[in-house]
């Protein structure tokens, strides 16, 4: 024990902790909340050609699971990255564990090796149930659902960095998983918003970054497109708009693709005092399209989030004290 | 300075805690000798805990240095809590972990090997008398046998450092007891052991421990053997019994005698006086009482307890 290197003893204490860690998140009550969450999730999107009664096209299928993964990324970091600090002060384990001769550096190391894994494992169990029934039904899968994955991985990495930071100053856990949810789902939201309209470049915001998850797949993009296109012909043609849903529907799936043209677009169409300039709308609609994103810059974009968010808890954490 | 060669398992130099304007321990000097059960008391806010807490690194000294084992805890805590069991206040456990598993935990953190953590849980298992709940769910368990537990895996690593921190809080007499005798079968099993509990207990710490260190306002105010800190005393109690009713107006003339401090009633014709002084003192308050009128039954001292001379160092220094 003692001729072991203090960077051995950092990483081998840190897999001792994350054995423990992954252990305890499948001992609690919060895995089985998880499982319930994904099962519906699951459910709802295979059901959904019976429930709305018509075969869906493979790019509505497509586009179904992929705007639906960050969700469970997002699912992973609230439900166990939030806790996985906060719990040891809270359930007073760190007396047990803390006055060990282990360092902070083992502790966080392996939690967040347990937080990363736990939901990046469960995202991965997400897309190739994905692939199975895109094979299943259209007997092809999208080019893109490597770079999709691959782009929920970093955003794991941002979403469970900013969960580890809450968890590290929060008292209590429970607020520790609303907060984080907040924080990711509306807050950032809502900060890359302002920041939009008041025409800053939000691209490095995490929120956006997280938009080519879907918008990298082919397969996505050339579904969109054509609901854009759709878009942008019955508002030439006004009267040929029937369906009020269906133009939600569309206009859901476009802020979605492109949150940031978009509501520029919509502002712009909409400040004209007077009236509605839908035809003025519908010609800006029709001349876009889904960018292609820039997968490694949002990826890098994603990591960075929560590299940042790790170090500052990581710092935080040093100091906490019981 | 990171290590000090030194015949004390548990150094503190110096070592001052700040919670804002509030000092908790005040630059505190204390050396707890080898081999020894080492009672550490003072009132609540003393600065026990906070002392206790920046020995097994949960909370950060201001400034200071602690030393176990002759290595720095404040700079060095991983090598400083390497030969160290520690039980601090109620400690939980994760509920879903077996005492067997929580040892097994423990001694992967260590770096035990997985033989010698069977071998060392056994062995402990029997010692904390829980080898029937070896492999029952600690979310089950009793607040006393979660303590015992906690015992337990503080001795995994045959440490030659405990420290406690009020190891029998919140238990029930019987879980009391229980915890006192593993300790006195801990301290006369184990030859190379250095043990320092805080406790509020007074009797408690009489009946474990051979020395006591007692704190007020984040100073050290005694540190002895229990022996000479009961001797330190400047007063003795002398139990006398009288003929007659120790009236309230008998009990005035009494405190007007030479050498009193204090005549209180204790039951029936029985009262305590506490006189300064020695013998000399006690064979004049014999006399002094008789010139008083008053017929004397018995009179005998009565030996100064812990709680005693405890109350009195912490209302000198309040």
């Amino acid at each position: 024990m003692a001729d072991r290197s203090p960077i051995y003893e950092t990483f081998r204490q840190a897999y001792v902790v994350m054995k423990n860690e992954i252990k305890k998140y499948f001992s609690g009550k919060r895995m089985l909340l998880f499982l319930v969450l994904l099962v519906i999730i699951l459910a709802i999107l295979t059901s959904a050609p019976f429930l709305v009664g018509k075969d869906f096209s493979e790019g509505q299928m497509l586009t179904m699971y992929l705007t639906m993964s960050p969700l469970v990324v997002l699912m992973g970091a609230t439900l166990f990255a939030s806790i996985t600090i906060v719990s040891e002060y809270e359930e007073r384990t760190a007396l047990i564990v803390f006055t060990r001769p282990i360092s902070k550096a083992s502790i966080f190391l392996g939690k967040l090796a347990a937080s990363l894994i736990v939901t990046i494992a469960f995202t991965a169990l997400y897309y190739l149930y994905a692939i199975v029934m895109m094979a299943l039904h259209f007997g092809s899968i999208d080019s893109g659902m490597a770079a999709s994955f691959g782009l929920s991985v970093a955003y794991a990495v941002g979403c469970i960095g900013i969960a580890m930071l809450i968890s590290t100053v929060m008292k209590k856990s429970n607020t520790a998983t609303i907060l984080t949810f907040v924080a990711i789902m509306i807050v950032i939201s809502a900060a890359s918003m302002v920041l939009s309209i008041a025409g800053f470049d939000v691209s490095w915001m995490i929120d956006q970054a997280s938009g080519s998850i879907a918008t990298c797949s082919p397969g996505y993009r050339e579904y969109t497109d054509m609901q854009i296109q759709g878009i942008a012909a019955a508002l030439l043609n006004v009267e040929n708009f029937v369906s009020i849903p269906d133009f939600v529907t569309a206009l859901n799936g476009l802020v979605t693709a492109t949150p940031t043209i978009t509501s520029e677009i919509i502002l712009e169409a909409f400040s004209s005092p007077g009236v509605w300039n839908f035809a003025a709308l519908g010609e800006a609609l029709g001349e876009m399209s889904v960018q292609v994103p820039d997968v490694a810059k949002d990826a890098l974009v994603m990591v960075a989030w929560g590299a940042v968010s790790l170090v500052a808890a990581f710092i935080l954490f040093l100091r906490r004290e019981f | 300075m990171n290590h000090v060669m030194s015949d004390s398992p548990i150094e503190i130099v110096g070592l001052r805690r700040e919670f804002g304007s509030f000092v908790a321990v005040d630059n505190l000097d204390l050396s707890i000798k080898k081999n020894s059960f080492t009672g550490f008391l003072g009132p609540n806010g003393a600065g026990k805990s906070t002392t206790l807490k920046i020995l097994t690194n949960l909370i950060h000294a201001t400034s200071g240095q602690a030393f176990l084992n002759g290595i720095d805890v404040v700079s060095n805590p991983r090598a400083a809590l390497e030969n160290v069991g520690t039980v601090v206040e109620t400690p939980e456990f994760y509920p879903y972990l077996t005492p067997r598993q929580t040892m097994r935990y423990v001694g992967e953190i260590i770096g035990m090997d997985k033989e010698a953590i069977s071998a060392q849980t056994e062995a402990i298992l029997e010692k904390v008398k829980m080898v029937e709940w070896g492999d029952k769910k600690l979310g089950t368990f009793s607040k006393g046998m979660r303590q015992r537990i906690a015992l337990g895996q503080a001795l995994l690593n045959d440490p030659k450092v405990i420290i406690l921190d009020e190891p029998t809080s919140g238990l029930d007499p019987r879980g009391m007891a229980e915890m006192r005798e593993i300790l006195k079968n801990l301290r006369r099993d184990t030859n190379d052991l250095t043990i320092m509990m805080s406790s509020h207990i007074l009797h408690e710490v009489s009946d474990l421990c051979d020395r006591v260190a007692m704190i007020n306002h984040g100073k050290l105010l005694v540190h002895d053997t229990i022996d000479m800190v009961k001797a330190i005393a400047d007063y003795r109690g002398i139990n006398v019994k009288l003929l007659q009713e120790p009236t309230p107006e008998v009990l005035e003339r009494i405190m007007t005698l030479d050498n009193v401090v204090e005549a209180t009633r204790n039951g029936g014709n029985e009262c305590i006086v506490k006189i300064k002084g020695g013998a000399y003192e006690q064979e004049k308050l014999f006399n002094d009482i008789h010139s008083l009128g008053l017929r004397i039954f018995s009179l005998s001292e009565i030996e100064n307890s812990l709680e005693t001379v405890y109350l009195d160092l912490i209302k000198e220094t309040r």
